[in-house]
């Protein structure tokens, strides 16, 4: 067969033409269209980006306030929200269906405060100690946390204003397999430290943040054994 | 009307389907890889599991739950049978067993698993999804599978076996939209000389995801400033991998730029760079099965013609049997390397 030239009937044609519909969708949903809301705005680095875009274009000559670049931001968010929802209504059943979809922001934001997970447990009375300090953490508990389905529970916890309902239960999970593991410790923390990164040379970073942070006890967590027979 | 006619001809090419079949090989294993770690890590009722029976996510709570634990008890037992489930299918598709069959299953298993806790489902699920429904739709269990062996006799199947090459043509260009929209997505200013080309350093400094002690990696910073700028002009310029694929199979037309592409193997060099940049964040970065079910898909980027040259030319040198006809038959193809699609 030679190029362009479709075998006989009328299939390659109606293949084509579904190909291409298919490929319309896919290609409208892997546009890295600047979808911002207002909440998006809230987080840090969109914060730290507004503040040096407006520098950067004042610098250029621009005049534009940092409210203009965020009101211009959003219109722009809201009209390409509003262009992807059109287009991609018709595939939302099919979607949910197959759990198919083109969204590869990988790495488009690097987390300069950046959440680390810590883990830490105590007997009554003791000292802390650490369990799990991401991403160091020996043993099945380190191995598990690191593993990636669960880690994406977790990883973005630091961007979250409030903790939420999952990240108690999350707690709750992880306290619950060190008493299980560790018969010797009655209270568990599960917590996230919001550390700065900055490269070399960058200044000062931040002082390093708890957030989220979850107590958790033996007590509550783990139903008390039958006592002993004497 | 003639380049319709060019697009509608493009999507009925036909062709042996051996680059399809490896992807469907890779892609399973390391579907199979990834289950069996959470079988491993005794993860399947935290993650898959509902509330009720000790998993993390509210599937059953939610206004529409996954059509899953409506089929399947709520319980571990239902988490369990539903991955032991996605664990055979994947296992069946590896060997070629019903290929299209446990595609498409799997593809509809895995997406329930997904609705479970949505947050424990990432980019790469996604992916591998959206390979699982293209694999569905083809015919990459015509060779080495053990339906081949079956119909035949033989794993490798019929060697004049012809099959529809869309899908492999749909395989590179999912590779090509996701590193370009990857590409296109690094807006943040630590991807451009605003940011001093710090992504790299930072994404490497964040926990979630570091492998490397920051001591050393302060050491090497420049070393990170040149990573990101070559990741970002690599993603950016994953359009060129189609323009290659063209130029690679429209030799004999006229052009200095596909003179050159096909002179310095473009198309080699670019999937060579991307090698190593999935294999270097794997030894950099704790991304899971990312490099790897990526890399997956790069088998389809060969045409088929290419992947028999370099088994023929591999058995030549070890010697083994059918090795001088296979050596033969590589050398047939490299005098005419137009044949194949793309």
């Amino acid at each position: 067969m030679s190029w362009g030239e479709p075998g006989p009937g009328l299939w390659p044609w109606v293949r084509a033409g579904l190909i291409s519909i298919v490929l319309f969708a896919q290609l409208a949903d892997a546009l890295p269209l600047p979808t911002l809301s207002k909440r998006d705005l809230r987080h840090p680095v969109a914060q730290q980006e507004v503040k040096r875009w407006t520098r950067r274009l004042n610098d250029w000559g621009v005049e534009i306030t940092r409210a203009e670049v965020i009101e211009r931001g959003l219109a722009m968010g809201n009209g390409a929200n509003g262009f992807r929802k059109a287009v991609l209504r018709p595939w939302y059943p099919l979607r949910r269906v197959t759990g198919t979809g083109q969204s590869w922001g990988l790495f488009a934001f690097p987390e300069p405060h950046a959440g680390r997970l810590v883990v830490r447990g105590r007997a009554v009375d003791g000292d802390w100690e650490t369990l799990f300090s991401a991403p160091d953490g020996d043993g099945r508990l380190g191995e598990r946390l690191r593993f990636r389905r669960v880690r994406g529970i977790y990883d973005d916890a630091g961007d979250r204003p409030k903790p939420g309902t999952l990240w108690r239960r999350f707690s709750r999970w992880v306290a619950t397999e060190v008493f299980a593991e560790r018969p010797d410790l009655d209270e568990v923390e599960v917590r996230i430290d919001l550390i700065h990164v900055l490269p070399p040379g960058g200044g000062e970073a931040d002082p390093d943040r708890v957030y989220h942070a979850r107590l958790e006890l033996r007590s509550e967590l783990v139903p008390a054994s039958a006592p002993a027979a004497p | 009307m003639r380049a319709l006619r060019f697009w509608v001809g493009l999507w009925d090419l036909r062709e042996h389907p051996r680059s399809l079949a490896l992807v469907r090989i890779l892609m399973a294993a390391v579907l199979l890889w990834d289950l069996a770690r959470v079988l491993q890590l005794d993860l399947v009722v935290p993650l898959f599991g509902p509330l009720e029976a000790g998993g993390l996510g509210h599937p059953t709570g939610r206004k529409r739950p996954p059509v899953l634990y409506e089929l399947l008890p709520a319980t571990e037992a239902g988490a369990f049978a539903a991955v032991l489930a996605a664990a055979v299918l994947s296992a069946t598709l590896m060997v070629g067993l019903l290929p299209r069959l446990s595609a498409a299953l799997l593809v509809l298993l895995l997406a329930q698993l997904a609705l479970v806790l949505p947050p424990a489902d990432r980019g790469i699920d996604m992916l591998v999804r959206n390979t699982l429904v293209v694999l569905a739709f083809s015919r990459c269990g015509d060779t080495l599978s053990l339906g081949a062996r079956l119909r035949t006799g033989s794993w490798l199947g019929r060697a004049d076996a012809l099959v529809p090459a869309w899908p492999r043509l749909l395989l590179i260009t999912q590779l090509v939209v996701l590193y370009f929209a990857a590409g296109v997505s690094k807006v943040a200013s630590s991807w451009t000389p605003f940011g001093g080309w710090s992504a790299l350093y930072v994404a490497m400094r964040d926990p979630a995801f570091a492998r490397i002690d920051p001591t050393l990696l302060d050491q090497v910073y420049p070393l990170t400033q040149l990573g990101t700028v070559a990741t970002w002009l690599w993603e950016w310029g994953a359009p060129l991998l189609l323009l290659a694929c063209w130029y690679r199979n429209t030799p004999d037309r006229p052009g200095r730029l596909r003179a050159w592409f096909n002179r310095v193997s473009f198309l080699h060099i670019y999937l060579l760079v991307g090698a190593i940049f999935h294999v270097g964040t794997h030894l950099t970065l704790q991304l899971g099965i990312f490099p790897f079910a990526v890399l997956a898909l790069y088998p389809a980027v060969f045409r088929p013609d290419e992947w028999r040259r370099w088994g023929g030319g591999l058995r030549g040198r070890l010697g083994g049997p059918g090795a001088t006809e296979g050596a033969e038959r590589g050398r047939m193809r490299d005098a005419n390397p137009s044949q194949g699609p793309l």
